[in-house]
């Protein structure tokens, strides 16, 4: 799914800039926190999304959703796509 | 027999001698001391001399278990206690000179970073620092709170003192690391924490936290929105959620427990907590404390004596707003950027002609950085935005860094040649 590969791809990037790096084997029922990206990294992979994709999600939800996992991140992406 | 509390302001071994000697006092990780083993440590940094009468005393690079106790011992016995963080030197503190020998009211001083990054030091007592502070022993033993805060610094000073005033037992998880931290809380079963929205977004999205019985949930440091109120109060729908609205430079302002974000006009209107609140012409919060900090640099106060808090607030309907820092400091979960700083160092690059640096929202931390270039160059491109976010990766802390670099083609400046930092680039 493309949705999914540009927001991994930019997580990788994200990872680069920030010096870290993302867990390898990476899956849907990956913890977000444990995916090698922090707070501050997720804040970045947040604005670089909507710079990318043009939303961000979590601006336009009515009710706050905190994803837990990669999987819930990519459904939020793709739920509140234009 | 309860002791009872001296007229004039207690000390906090004075405080604690007011309390049950076998209720739990602090927990750090197997350690856990009942008020009368505070006390007694306390008592025992005085009779070796740890701690000294009638001198200063610095407090840097100590356990959170032994700050605390230093403190408590300090109280009321050295002129000052000069409380600095882990990452400020003792050597770039400016020099303070005593002003007096009193050793009653002790002379508390908390760090807060200035603009150029030198540390400004904010004097306080006890007095000020627990003004805001709810004085009920009685029910402090249904509490443990949490302490997820540095205890150098002010917020983390508020929580360790609401819970050694109130006999609480506060619960000192290992500091710097998270998983850590969630298990020390999880296993002592805190009931009471307070964390920075950002904080909080975390603790949600990592979902341990559920485990623990919250019933007093604390936010500060940060604009709390209207989304994650609403969350905490549905995951802990039996919990009493406070936010704070404080900094150490002012003390505690105010509080507001009635789950909207902003607080009620009435607080202008009427004051609150003995504080008086004023909205100026430019919608800028100035404050006057019941018990303010006793003196600190730069502090901008009117002729009524109100501080100047540099907080942008907006008026709708019977609620006020924060908008953000009226000085343009970006406040990235929590972590203050000035942006000149940050222009600073872009222009060191011989690549940037120009930069200007401003704040964008951020669903995860509040507000990130996001930097304008105008590069030598005719278009930016990747291989310069990766050069520039080395450079500052280097030379800024991580919170710092740009999360978005703009290559545009020119920054508008005002006719006095400043950047326009409210202006779109073109």
């Amino acid at each position: 799914m493309k949705l999914r590969e540009t927001i991994i791809d930019l997580m990788q990037d994200v990872a680069a800039n920030t010096g870290v790096e993302l867990t390898p084997d990476l899956a849907d029922s990956t913890a977000l926190l444990e995916s090698g990206l922090d707070s501050l990294g997720f804040a970045i992979l947040v604005a670089r999304l909507e710079e990318t994709l043009g939303y961000d999600p979590f601006t336009l939800m009515e009710e706050p959703v905190y994803p837990r996992d990669l999987g819930e991140f990519v459904a939020i992406y793709a739920r509140y796509a234009p | 027999m309860p002791v009872t509390l001296p007229d004039r302001n207690p000390s906090l071994l004075e405080i604690l001698y007011t309390l049950p000697t076998d209720r739990p006092l602090l927990r750090s990780g197997e350690l856990s001391l009942n008020v009368g083993a505070v006390i007694t440590r306390a008592e025992a940094l005085r009779q070796e001399g740890t701690v000294q009468a009638g001198q200063a005393q610095v407090l840097h690079r100590l356990t959170p278990m032994d700050l605390l106790l230093h403190l408590i011992a300090g109280d009321g016995f050295c002129t000052h206690l000069l409380l600095l963080p882990e990452d400020i030197s003792p050597s770039t503190v400016p020099q303070f000179s005593p002003t007096s020998n009193a050793t009653l009211h002790t002379e508390w001083l908390l760090a807060t970073s200035g603009t150029t990054g030198t540390p400004k030091l904010i004097s306080h007592s006890l007095a000020s620092l627990c003004s805001s502070l709810k004085h009920a022993p009685e029910t402090g033993a249904q509490y443990r709170w949490g302490l997820l805060y540095d205890p150098c610094r002010f917020a983390g000073i508020q929580v360790a003192l609401q819970a050694l005033c109130c006999g609480s037992e506060l619960v000192l998880p290992p500091q710097g690391d998270f998983n850590a931290q969630i298990k020390a809380l999880l296993a002592a079963q805190v009931n009471a924490l307070s964390a920075t929205p950002t904080l909080w977004r975390k603790l949600l999205i990592d979902g341990r936290i559920d485990g623990c019985p919250l019933r007093q949930i604390t936010l500060g440091g940060e604009i709390v929105d209207q989304k994650l109120l609403d969350y905490l109060q549905q995951k802990f729908p039996t919990a009493r959620i406070s936010h704070i609205y404080a900094a150490t430079e002012i003390g505690v302002g105010f509080t507001v427990t009635d789950g909207c974000a902003g607080f009620p006009l009435s607080f202008v209107d009427e004051g609150v907590g003995g504080n008086k609140l004023r909205i100026d012409t430019d919608n800028r919060l100035w404050l006057q404390a019941k018990v303010s900090p006793t003196a600190g640099a730069n502090q901008e106060r009117d002729a009524a004596g109100f501080l100047n808090s540099h907080d942008q607030v907006e008026v709708r309907g019977n609620r006020v707003f924060f908008l953000g820092r009226d000085n343009g400091t970006i406040n990235v979960g929590g972590n203050k950027v000035h942006p000149e700083r940050v222009e600073g160092v872009l222009r060191e690059l011989a690549e940037v002609l120009e930069a200007r640096v401003q704040d964008k929202k951020n669903p995860f931390t509040g507000e990130i950085v996001v930097a304008d270039i105008v590069t030598v160059q005719v278009d930016g491109d990747e291989a310069l935005r990766q050069t520039i976010l080395d450079h500052c990766r280097h030379r800024l802390e991580a919170w710092q860094v740009p999360a978005l670099i703009r290559f545009v083609n020119q920054l508008d400046t005002s006719p006095a040649g400043k950047l326009n930092r409210t202006g779109e680039a073109t």
